[in-house]
């Protein structure tokens, strides 16, 4: 009874600190329809803060609270809704979910710049009045702590009702979610009460930061995932209702201070030894099963106007070829440790292409794709190589990975059932909650786990000793373990040939249907389309194309770390890359590649190498080394996110003129290979061949419409040469001469028109 | 002749407002039937109760003598339903050919024989005069012509019943006449079509029969001639004069 | 403004300056243009009725005057000033009050609520109040209760009542018939004389009514974006059945 009573004190106490935090995350989605999935990560962030000024600067306690709560967390979600959020209305779902990630990431980043640079360093941070000071209640020695947290929630709950309910403020915060456009009509700000939102929803992140941070490590992962314990809650009121979100923290509390009691501190199971921190995604799984259906979607009215060109088959194996050639070039030209650079980024591209087909063209998400890589790799190791076998001798078979694509397939069907009855949103919750059970259910699994059933003994290795070493595949008379320049032609290959399948698939009646779900589920219904099928069927391919990219991406690291390797945040960034490459295109899935393993170690390594090289200016080549690794990749999703067609279409669509000079682009293209030559030969290292590559890439299209100003007339931004109006005298000064002019002073001149071309 | 789709007592509250109240109406194989009302009477939420997108607080739905009342959309479709929207509905990132051409494809996936989806998709935007819109976007043409294409996309499921939510809309005079003939011809084919419109002329040039709905009630039903003299359908329409 | 049937009166003083003008006004939503070139103008203390089938831009009129909508070409003037592209609570701050097709309230707040939020344009909650209780007693017994479920008239009249309470400059009024019995479709047209009888400058859009030409010193008729007809309400009236009924009846 005893043992009943502390746990239970103990649950409420942790519900309370999630009832806090999901309660922010609800009034921040009510009131500007944008899922903050940042919200932990902003919790995380001020909870640091916390620490910086109270232990490590010596605030006294009460101050630093209300310089935390009162200023910082406001301060952070005023500016978050006028400098990043403002802008989202009206985009589309995948923008909305896109930058919150973004701006997780970037948090994340900062953080780790800032506080977490020296990985040995362990901070903590007190509970409030110390770790001794308890009170007596029920013959219960309770720590001032929780007790402090379960009034703060109350305090909490009262402040919330009265803000909404009672202040003009609240009020039009709360008119906002019923019509934003009548609050308007009304003479209301709608712009500030969504300033309100981010700010109510910080304050409360920084709350519940504080308070938990002495029951869990002070570290970025851990606080970070506050935010699925808390939408784990608010699920419980459909993100709606601010009474049930509480009843629903409360019950996440008591589960995971029940699991505790029942696993005795979870040592009874070892294979269930993490399960604690996988019980919010439990949960939410069982009341994704209790919603009711929705309502299916009608098309939305989106400002921004999502449309992808669908290439060709031709045309894309056109490129294919051209780009398994560059590749080539590219590859002959460059040292050992950069091949695997090429190899990584070109491995994130063969995971990438799953959500071109998922997110790109279906319109669902899925942010769980390491965790499906994750799942892979170990079946096919399992198959190929299996405890006590050695995978560098073996080599990776295709029954095997064709298992392990099939395991993720009906792995993603599992965790998508749920989900699919209801909004996008709730898949990529789902799916985001998946990727936590699998970190702490298969990922940090780190003993045999060794199970007795039926008198037999069963064995299974997940990540014994934390890492796994994977083969690499030996086909085609190729040992792949030998030869990293193989390895990353095969890559290239694989992304190649899924590419293509890709663009048919998109071009076959499936893809149709796809494209038509996306845009209307409810006309497609009224077709007779079983739109649940399909979307489920999309999911599971998808997974099952994650699942084989991940085994290539675990092949190409050879050894991985369970922990480390499939991280739910790079399942976010690789999300959130593809988004900014182009998520409707397969070359939108290679630009993510390029970004996120190229790009940014690329510039790392580069400032590294200046940083060594040139020791007075070592402090800011420092700081940009830091700055592209730890902030890179966030910022840009911060900036370029939001086009929702990508940057690969810019880039198609600034390349798309030059077919009207085609001389001139073959002229570059030879010049470019005469480039290459001389790198492979050897006089022009290959950073010089890069450089002037990346640079020629922005600055020869402009040479050449500038050399064709009249072909080009529309993209100098210069009106036709045919109805300009500059004086006859100053052609040639105030525009550049052009053919029609000659003609015209010929015919004025009376001189015959010259054949001959110029 | 036997009704092909016939709705009984059907009651939608939300909230507290009864949007439409106990309306019973039957929709007969080869006749167009319309349904007329004031803004907001109910039509369109009616149209999704018989097509399963909106769930009634109470009454029945029958297709083809089959209570499909507790159905997904998907399997009345399967059934024979078909239906084109006031607010188009139109899928964005195809051109006005594949839109066509994809609901044919849907139908394959759940119909036997199979169609061969791209000559049919031609024959429809042959028959509704699309042919020169054809691979274009869909947000590029105008209104009245995504309505042909609404159209056009729920012909391609071979459908026993149709139900049209203001199709001449956006039409000018012109387009609407070659409108009215070809959904005579529909029905005359054996379609049962459901006509909502605001445009009274093409309903009573068209329909063989008219329910009139206002603020959810069926007030009036009869042929054309007896509707237009109806007392009750007059004040719906232009309200009560003061003068 | 009471007419004496029969007799013509011939007004020497000139006419009122115009508080709203449209000028050549073009706007849609996307590349879909709605208002081909629409010129209205509604003068100060006149009641303005716009008329015409589903489809012919009224309600995209009402949201280019709230600000809702921004014109892609033309002028929206108020009080001889260009407000092209103010944004709608700015307007609503400076006088005009709109109500919106459908209910224009707030489902899931209460009545009282409602009225909250008519406070912004700078009323105080308890005049309000006062002045939308007095005129509606029924609106006041149920003060509590969430707006959503009352009843379509009660809501158009919780609309209404924020409307009046907030002593508009201009009001406009969409489709206020909409779903609602011709007896309360009455009441709130005489509401409406009455409240033009303040001095108040009003724009009425229905689509279906005879009932709002009683209370109109010009009708205008909207066809496919563009303005068909204006008129004084008895030469609407005579072009209103044949708009909407193809002549086909009388």
């Amino acid at each position: 009874m005893s043992n009943f009573l502390f746990y239970t004190v103990s649950g409420v106490a942790l519900g309370a600190v999630y009832a806090i935090a999901a309660s922010g995350l609800v009034v921040t989605y009510t009131t500007t329809g944008i899922f903050n999935f940042a919200h932990g990560a902003i919790g995380m962030f001020c909870a640091v803060t916390y620490w910086q000024l109270r232990v490590d600067w010596g605030v006294p306690t009460w101050l630093a609270i209300i310089i935390v709560v009162g200023a910082v967390a406001p301060a952070l979600g005023i500016f978050l809704e006028i400098a990043i959020m403002r802008g989202l209305e009206g985009t589309s779902e995948i923008t909305k979910l896109v930058i919150p990630v973004a701006v997780l990431l970037a948090l994340n980043g900062l953080a780790t710049w800032i506080w977490f640079d020296d990985p040995t360093q362990v901070k903590s941070v007190d509970p409030f009045f110390g770790s001794l000071s308890t009170v007596s209640l029920f013959g219960q020695h309770l720590l001032w702590h929780n007790v402090i947290g379960v009034f703060v929630a109350i305090a909490v709950a009262i402040t919330l009702r009265i803000v909404l309910y009672r202040t003009q403020l609240g009020v039009t915060m709360r008119a906002v979610v019923d019509d934003r456009s009548l609050v308007r009509l009304n003479g209301g700000r709608p712009d500030r009460a969504a300033m309100a939102g981010w700010a109510i929803g910080a304050m409360a992140a920084a709350i519940a930061g504080i308070l938990i941070s002495p029951l869990i490590s002070l570290q970025v992962l851990a606080l970070t995932l506050l935010v699925v314990d808390a939408y784990a809650a608010a699920i419980f009121g459909r993100l709606r209702s601010l009474p049930l979100t509480f009843a629903g923290a409360i019950v996440l509390g008591l589960l995971k201070s029940y699991w505790d009691w029942f696993s005795a501190g979870g040592t009874k199971w070892p294979f269930l030894q993490n399960f604690r921190n996988a019980v919010p995604a439990v949960l939410l799984f069982v009341v994704l099963l209790a919603l009711p259906q929705d309502r299916l979607r009608g098309a939305v009215v989106s400002r921004t106007r999502e449309s992808f060109h669908v290439p060709t088959v031709r045309q894309a194996v056109a490129w294919g070829v051209a780009l398994i050639a560059g590749i080539a070039m590219l590859q002959a030209i460059v040292a050992g440790p950069d091949i695997i650079t090429l190899e990584h980024g070109m491995a994130l591209g063969v995971m990438g292409l799953s959500l071109v087909l998922l997110t790109g063209y279906a319109g669902e998400v899925n942010l769980a794709l390491f965790s499906f890589a994750g799942i892979a790799t170990i079946a096919a190791w399992q198959f190929d190589v299996g405890p006590g076998g050695n995978a560098l001798t073996t080599s990776l078979s295709v029954p095997g990975l064709a298992i392990a694509t099939l395991i993720c397939a009906l792995v993603g069907g599992l965790v998508a059932l749920p989900a699919l009855r209801l909004r996008g949103l709730y898949l990529g919750l789902a799916t985001f909650a998946f990727a936590i059970f699998v970190l702490n259910e298969v990922l940090l699994q780190s003993d045999q786990l060794t199970f007795h059933q039926l008198g037999l003994k069963f064995h299974l290795d997940l990540f014994t000793g934390g890492t796994l070493t994977v083969p690499r595949p030996n086909w085609f008379g190729v040992d792949f373990h030998a030869s990293e320049r193989s390895y990353l032609m095969l890559l290239c290959v694989v992304f190649v040939l899924l590419g293509i399948g890709l663009i048919a698939l998109r071009r076959s009646a499936y893809g149709r249907a796809l494209a038509a779900m996306k845009d209307s589920p409810a006309a497609c219904a009224t077709l007779g389309l079983n739109v649940t099928r399909l979307k489920l069927s999309v999911f599971m391919l998808s997974a099952a194309m994650a699942g084989l990219g991940g085994v290539l991406y675990s092949a190409q690291l050879r050894t991985v770390s369970g922990a480390n390797d499939y991280d739910v945040f790079l399942s976010l960034g690789l999300f959130m890359l593809v988004v900014i490459g182009g998520v409707g295109y397969v070359s939108g899935a290679f630009l993510a590649g390029v970004f996120g393993g190229i790009s940014f170690a690329v510039l790392g390594s580069l400032f590294d190498k200046l940083a060594h090289d040139y020791a007075s200016f070592e402090p800011l080549f420092h700081f940009g080394g830091k700055f592209s690794t730890l902030l890179g990749s966030a910022l840009a999703g911060i900036f370029l996110g939001r086009n929702p067609t990508g940057v690969a279409q810019q880039i198609m669509d600034g390349f798309r003129p030059l077919a009207r000079a085609r001389t001139a682009v073959g002229i570059w293209i030879a010049a470019e290979v005469a480039l290459w030559v001389l790198s492979w030969q050897g006089p022009l290292s290959h950073w010089w061949f890069a450089i002037i590559t990346f640079v020629s890439v922005f600055v020869v299209p402009r040479i050449i419409m500038m050399r064709y100003p009249d072909r080009f007339a529309a993209e100098l931004g210069r009106p036709a040469p045919s109805d300009d109006d500059v004086p006859l005298e100053l052609v040639g000064l105030a525009r550049p001469f052009t053919e029609a002019d000659r003609e015209l002073f010929d015919a004025a001149l009376s001189i015959a028109a010259s054949t001959e071309p110029v | 002749m036997d009704p092909v789709l016939e709705v009984h007592g059907i009651t939608v509250r939300f909230g507290g407002n009864v949007a439409v109240d106990g309306v019973s109406a039957r929709v007969e194989p080869g006749r167009v039937t319309g349904l007329i009302g004031p803004n907001g009477a109910g039509k369109t939420t009616l149209f999704n109760v018989v097509t399963g997108l909106l769930t009634p607080s109470a009454g029945r739905v029958v297709l083809g003598g089959r209570d499909v009342t507790r159905q997904p959309p998907f399997k009345r479709a399967r059934g024979g339903l078909a239906r084109t929207f006031q607010r188009l509905e139109l899928f964005t990132s195809l051109s006005v050919r594949d839109n066509i051409r994809v609901a044919g494809e849907i139908r394959n996936r759940w119909a036997r024989p199979r169609i061969d989806a791209v000559a049919e998709a031609d024959r429809v935007i042959e028959l509704l005069g699309l042919g020169a819109l054809a691979d274009r976007g869909v947000s590029e043409i105008p209104t009245g012509m995504a309505r042909r294409v609404e159209l056009g996309r729920s012909l391609m499921t071979q459908p026993k019943v149709l139900l049209l939510d203001e199709p001449a809309s956006g039409q000018d005079e012109q387009e609407t006449d070659e409108f009215a003939e070809l959904l005579v011809r529909l029905a005359a084919n054996g379609t049962a079509v459901f006509l909502v419109e605001h445009d009274v002329h093409l309903v009573m040039a068209t329909c063989a029969y008219i329910y009139v709905l206002d603020f959810g009630v069926l007030i009036a039903e009869g042929a054309p001639d007896d509707i237009r003299s109806n007392q009750a359908v007059l004040d719906a329409y232009l309200g009560e004069s003061l003068t | 403004m009471t007419k004496i049937v029969g007799v013509e009166i011939v007004e020497h003083e000139p006419d009122p300056a115009p508080l709203i003008e449209l000028v050549g006004v073009r706007a849609g939503y996307g590349s879909i243009e709605v208002l081909h070139g629409v010129d209205l103008v509604v003068r100060e203390g006149a009641v303005v009725a716009l008329l015409g089938p589903n489809g012919g831009g009224k309600s995209t009129t009402v949201k280019v005057l709230a600000g809702l909508l921004t014109p892609t070409a033309g002028e929206v003037r108020l009080a001889g000033r260009c407000v092209n592209g103010t944004s709608a609570d700015v307007l609503a701050r400076l006088g005009v009050c709109t109500i919106p097709e459908g209910r224009g309230i707030f489902p899931n707040l209460t009545v009282r609520e409602n009225l909250r939020m008519a406070t912004q344009t700078g009323t105080r909650l308890s005049r309000v109040e006062e002045t939308a209780y007095a005129r509606f007693p029924r609106i006041a017994e149920r003060r509590n209760q969430l707006a959503g479920t009352m009843s379509g008239g009660e809501q158009q009249m919780l609309a209404m009542a924020r409307a009046l309470a907030v002593d508009p400059a201009v009001l406009l009024l969409d489709e206020l018939s909409m779903g609602l019995a011709p007896l309360i479709v009455e009441e709130l047209y005489e509401l409406v004389a009455q409240v033009a009888s303040e001095g108040v400058s009003i724009l009425v859009i229905e689509q279906f009514a005879r009932t709002v030409l009683g209370i109109a010193d010009t009708a205008a008729i909207m066809l496919s974006g563009r303005i068909a007809a204006v008129g004084t309400p008895q030469e609407i009236e005579q072009q209103l059945s044949s708009a909407y009924l193809g002549g086909s009846h009388e």
